[in-house]
């Protein structure tokens, strides 16, 4: 054996040694057969005890916050079972949809060991209802920092919710410089279909990204007969106009109460948007009514939004310092005005949920899509419940008229910006209560009855992504499918020129 | 022969510059950052975040030129330790010189050549000031020089290729290089293209000069271009303008802005002057003769040139007397050593308001502001910076926090965040105002993101046993002046961008629930600043009652004076007034009503005044006008 020969065989030997410690190191984790059984549930982080999932949703990972040396877990329905090792528990995707297929209609038990100084604890068992209500592949939703005035990069992203994989809308520093910076938000669907959507673009190459049966377009959608150009967004879900709430906001900070800021409007109406015609019409600008947050029932016929009785009470010397000083006093009720969509007329007024009467406010209306239900967040006042931690989540049954909190979904910080998915039996929204702060998106299941379960976040790939991720996500929506465009396809859009939409008085 | 030349005086020796240079260089570089910049070293680290864990990585690297973002925030976090992070600056500069000489071939003789690009490194650094709160390049203090340490290594190699591989290589580093370290791919593939230009010019071979030279070129230009546009598509975060330039420091692009020639251009000199060397160095590759014809004269070249970058280093040192208070007095106060923070003042003539505003917080906590407040220099200092600096960027979120206001500091840390990342700085302020304001559990947010930090995970850890004891919290002395200044009601309230406006406004008039002793000598100390005669006597009653002290405090005594003398029919006979003080005013008054009869206005006053009555609060009313703050 020469030199040579000696050498390959050294390194023959080594790497097999190396790729047999790896294999041992590596080997799969057993239940462990002598534990202690501890009647605790595990502390884990993101809390997924007991909650119910969608069938088809992402595997659900978590890390086990419990001290030890080493960790077992065990995912099982009936002879399936996922074991892992680790403080991480991330399942693989494969093994996740093979359970799930498993335990549609009944639970998943999730069961966790922790090996602490040799001796080993068995957590209580907890489980997961894998309901058989599958949930719209898709959800979009704007990335932001939890920002007051300043903005710079933001994202309107989509996440396809059977796996782990996001993608970018639209990004604003595509068609932004540092000196000319602009905002982008409220992007919305017709239908939870992306061949009718839009979303705004503020300040440098401003303007509302319309895309009207698969062709977008900007438009600028500022005339002179309305108070500013389209905010809060509805597609109409059966007729081709869009409802608008267009709205002079300000933002205002609180010195000590940790809600930290108000977001106020000094006035706000509603207006409807005609892409046939390329027109807008006032629905609802009572000077002395702030109207906001519009969206359809769901044959198209009503539009529902929030309203506001604010007057000047001679408190302060002008309109601003007067909401300042009583910011507590402006609370919303939700009406609903029926539309005819031959003459495109508004019928009368009518009070859906008199919030003031309980001395509170309610906003951001939303109906099922099965039309049994209005979603709705209840605080204590003002419009922009995202930043009140007393904003709970709401449900009014529309044939009864009752209401009741979604308790099991709602937490003690904010919860708002929630919709419903196609099949109307989830609702997506987003909540401060990880670290009061940050929004994060949370998934519950609601029932026939309207009773939501207890509400789920949104899995990520690695159970650390949340507390080192510093953006929020803002208005989260369902879709069914993803956004055929790319981002840069839209920055070019956005380079261009706005169309100048015009106003007219019949909506036609 | 060899050792003849060695044994010679260095001095006499023709490459004693370069042998001389570099270790003098380093040695002298690092005490200047070490010792002179280390206030803003420290600061820069402060203004910079680098995180353990794939989510910061994945974050650096959806831009291009990301891993350099990447490996700049993580050697920037070592100025925490200004020594260190100082030895590893000049060890990589050292490294550009090793890299630039073997790179080019250059020969001993002409050796000071690869001394040029560590000038212009260090001049893009030196240069900055007040861009540490604006730049909004992650890592920015080491991305140029890796960037250059880079496209030295693909130099190298592509110098050591035969020409055939010349184009293969330049596509492949122009199209992979881009992402991972942009601009600073496309430039050295320019650099490329030169080389092998220049060596088959010398070759002489026509069919060589076509196919190594113009074509190389041609490829290497048509890449420029168009490897930045390709990889477009797959960053949805860099507007179309910007693609050529990623990598580079983003100082306002807007070349059609009014103040862009005069102002932003200077800074972008270093770099220009960085890649015209290397594309000198690459015309002359392997060209620059290593026989001296004359030995005196290639003497006098040498150090004709260092000389010549000496002159430009020092030009591009920014060397601005309150910029570099202003960072001692933040780190003195984050350690609370008020004197220092005070005693800092004096070494300026005309402060900026930020120093003043350390400067009286300090005597606050000192308990000294009655007695020392005025006799400080006073001013407002324009900021020397082409920029708008602001206090919320700058020390504004200190300001905040000493004086209570935890929800206005959280929120500019936030909004900082959003326009410029967030920073250490920014997550200790928020982690400090949120545990005040009783928000345990944001404050753990931000103890969790420092504990992913090298330096500040002890001092996160630190904040969250605070947090599990509250109680322990109203007892630590660190927070004695912020609690006691934080009792005022909730309320909706801006501060317009402007801090120490804000803050003078709002405590002088007394916005608070409560006054404690502590609050009542603010107010009366902003009622001072302010000049405010109408609201003197009740911020002095409160004074009075809250502090229950034996003597009023000179400046205080001074106000009264001064205030009973312009407010007439106010009666100051209970309030016991020094003789000497009396004296003085006296004399003040005498003084300016001889000024007055002989004619002389205000300003043509104030230098008569200053020897004499500069420390007073009276010098201060009449004389310190026209304050901006920023």
């Amino acid at each position: 054996m020469n030199t040579m020969q000696m050498k390959r065989l050294i390194t023959a030997i080594s790497a097999a040694l190396s790729f047999a410690v790896v294999i041992i190191s590596c080997s799969a984790p057993t239940v462990p057969q002598n534990s202690v059984k501890s009647e605790s549930l595990p502390d884990i982080y993101p809390d997924y005890t007991h909650v119910t999932i969608p069938c088809n949703i992402a595997p659900l990972t978590f890390t086990i916050k419990e001290k030890g040396d080493d960790y077992v877990t065990r995912i099982s329905k009936g002879d399936k079972e996922i074991l892992l090792g680790g403080c991480d528990v991330t399942p693989s995707l494969a093994e996740w949809q093979s359970l799930m297929a498993e335990a549609v209609g009944s639970d998943i038990t999730i069961e966790v060991y922790a090996r602490l100084n040799e001796k080993w604890t068995a957590y209580k068992p907890f489980t997961c209802n894998v309901s058989a209500d599958s949930i719209d592949p898709y959800i979009s939703y704007r990335l932001i920092p939890p920002s007051y005035v300043c903005y710079e990069t933001l994202t309107i992203s989509q996440r396809n919710l059977t796996n782990y994989d996001e993608t970018v809308i639209y990004n604003n520093m595509l068609a932004a410089t540092e000196n000319d910076g602009s905002c982008i938000n409220c992007h919305a669907y017709k239908n939870y279909r992306t061949d009718n959507m839009q979303f705004h673009i503020r300040q440098y190459n401003g303007g509302t990204l319309f895309v009207h049966n698969g062709k977008p377009v900007k438009l600028n959608m500022a005339t002179d007969s309305t108070l500013s150009a389209g905010v809060y967004p509805a597609f109409n879900p059966v007729y081709d106009v869009v409802a608008y709430s267009v709205n002079k906001t300000g933002q205002i900070f609180h010195t000590r109460n940790s809600n930290k800021v108000e977001v106020q409007d000094l006035h706000s109406d509603v207006i409807i948007y005609n892409p046939l015609s390329n027109t807008v019409t006032n629905v609802a600008d009572s000077p002395d009514n702030l109207e906001v947050f519009p969206w359809w029932s769901p044959d198209g016929r009503t539009l529902y939004y929030g309203s506001a009785y604010f007057v000047i009470e001679d408190t302060a010397n002008n309109l601003m310092k007067e909401e300042i000083i009583r910011y507590r006093d402006i609370k919303y009720d939700i009406l609903r005005r029926p539309w005819n969509p031959d003459t495109y007329s508004f019928g009368p007024v009518d009070t859906v949920f008199a919030a003031t009467k309980l001395g509170k406010s309610a906003t951001f209306p939303r109906i099922s899509p099965d039309g049994r239900f209005l979603l709705f967040a209840l605080g204590e006042y003002g419009c922009f419940h995202v930043w009140h931690k007393d904003a709970d989540l709401y449900v009014q049954d529309l044939s009864t008229g009752s209401y009741w909190p979604l308790s099991e979904a709602n937490s003690t910080d904010a919860e708002s910006y929630h919709s419903w998915s196609s099949n109307s039996r989830w609702i997506l929204f987003s909540s401060r209560r990880d670290d009061t702060n940050y929004t994060r998106l949370y998934i519950a299941h609601v029932d026939e009855d309207g009773k939501a379960s207890k509400a789920f976040l949104l899995p990520q790939e690695s159970p650390h992504y949340y507390p080192l991720f510093d953006r929020s996500y803002n208005v989260p929506e369902f879709m069914k499918e993803p956004v055929p465009f790319t981002p840069q396809e839209l920055a070019e859009i956005v380079r261009g020129e706005a169309v100048k939409v015009e106003y007219s008085s019949t909506g036609k | 022969m060899k050792s003849t030349i060695d044994k010679k005086n260095l001095f006499q020796r023709t490459d004693a510059p370069q042998l001389l240079m570099l270790p003098l260089f380093c040695v002298a570089v690092w005490a200047l950052l070490s010792f002179y910049e280390s206030a803003q070293l420290q600061r820069i680290e402060a203004q910079s975040l680098f995180l353990s864990g794939e989510l910061f990585f994945d974050t650096c690297m959806r831009v291009p030129a990301g891993l350099l973002a990447y490996a700049g925030c993580f050697l920037t976090q070592f100025f925490y330790y200004p020594a260190l992070g100082a030895a590893i600056f000049v060890a990589l500069l050292a490294i550009v010189y090793y890299l630039t000489i073997k790179t080019f071939r250059i020969p001993r003789q002409w050796a000071v050549l690869a001394m040029l690009p560590l000038f212009l490194l260090l001049a893009t650094n030196t240069q900055l000031g007040y861009w540490i709160y604006y730049l909004k390049h992650p890592g920015f203090y080491y991305v140029t020089m890796l960037g250059t340490i880079v496209a030295l290594l693909a130099m190298w190699l592509f110098n050591r290729l035969s020409y055939k591989w010349h184009i293969p290589i330049i596509v492949v580093w122009s199209a992979l290089g881009y992402p991972l370290f942009g601009a600073y791919a496309l430039f050295s593939s320019l650099c490329m293209a030169v080389t092998a230009l220049s060596m088959a010019v010398r070759n002489g071979n026509k069919m060589r000069l076509v196919i190594d030279g113009f074509a190389v070129l041609a490829v290497a230009l048509l890449l420029f271009w168009e490897v930045p546009v390709f990889w477009y598509d797959y960053y949805s975060s860099v507007a179309k303008e910007f693609i050529h330039t990623a990598g580079l420091p983003s100082y306002h692009w807007d070349i059609t802005a009014d103040h862009f020639r005069e102002s932003i251009i200077p800074y972008w000199i270093p770099f220009i002057l960085l890649f015209l060397v290397y594309i000198a160095l690459s015309v002359f590759y392997n060209a620059l003769s290593s026989n001296t014809v004359n030995r005196w004269l290639n003497f006098v070249q040498q150090y004709a040139l260092i000389g010549a970058c000496l002159l430009f280093g020092f030009s591009y040192w920014y060397t601005n007397t309150n910029f570099r208070i202003e960072n001692k007095q933040d780190l003195a106060m984050w350690e609370g050593e008020w004197r220092e923070v005070a005693d800092l003042t004096r070494d300026t003539d005309v402060p900026s308001r930020q120093i003043v505003m350390n400067k009286n917080i300090a005597l606050l906590n000192l308990g000294r502001a009655g007695e020392e407040m005025f006799t400080y220099p006073d001013g407002s200092a324009e900021i020397d910076a082409p920029m708008n600096v602001h206090l919320t960027h700058t020390g504004g979120l200190m300001s905040y926090w000493c004086y209570g206001k935890f929800n206005f500091c959280y929120r500019w840390c936030v909004e900082n965040a959003v326009e410029h990342g967030w920073k250490v700085e920014y997550l200790k302020h928020a982690v400090r105002s949120m545990l005040l304001q009783g928000e345990y559990t944001l404050m753990r947010r931000y103890t969790n993101i420092l504990k992913h930090t090298l330096f500040h995970k002890e001092w996160a850890e630190r904040y969250e046993r605070m947090a599990e004891h509250p109680e322990s919290i109203s007892k630590n002395p660190e927070f004695t002046l912020p609690l006691a200044m934080c009792v005022y009601p909730d309320a909706l309230d801006v501060d317009d961008s402007f801090i120490e406006a804000y803050l003078m406004n709002n405590i002088s008039h007394g916005y608070t629930t409560e006054h404690s002793p502590l609050f009542a000598e603010a107010a009366l100390m902003a009622n001072l600043t302010r000049k405010d005669s109408k609201i003197f006597w009740n911020n002095l009653q409160r004074y009075l009652y809250k502090r229950k002290i034996m003597r009023l405090p000179t400046h205080y005594q001074e106000a009264v004076l001064l205030f009973s003398n312009l407010t007439k029919g106010v009666d100051i006979s209970r309030i016991p007034i020094d003789d000497a003080v009396r004296r003085r005013f006296a004399a003040f008054i005498r003084k300016t009503q001889f000024y007055k009869k002989q004619g002389l206005k205000e300003t043509e006053m104030a230098p008569e005044f200053k020897e004499e009555f500069a420390d007073t609060y009276w010098y201060f009313y009449f004389f310190v006008r026209g304050l901006k703050t920023n």
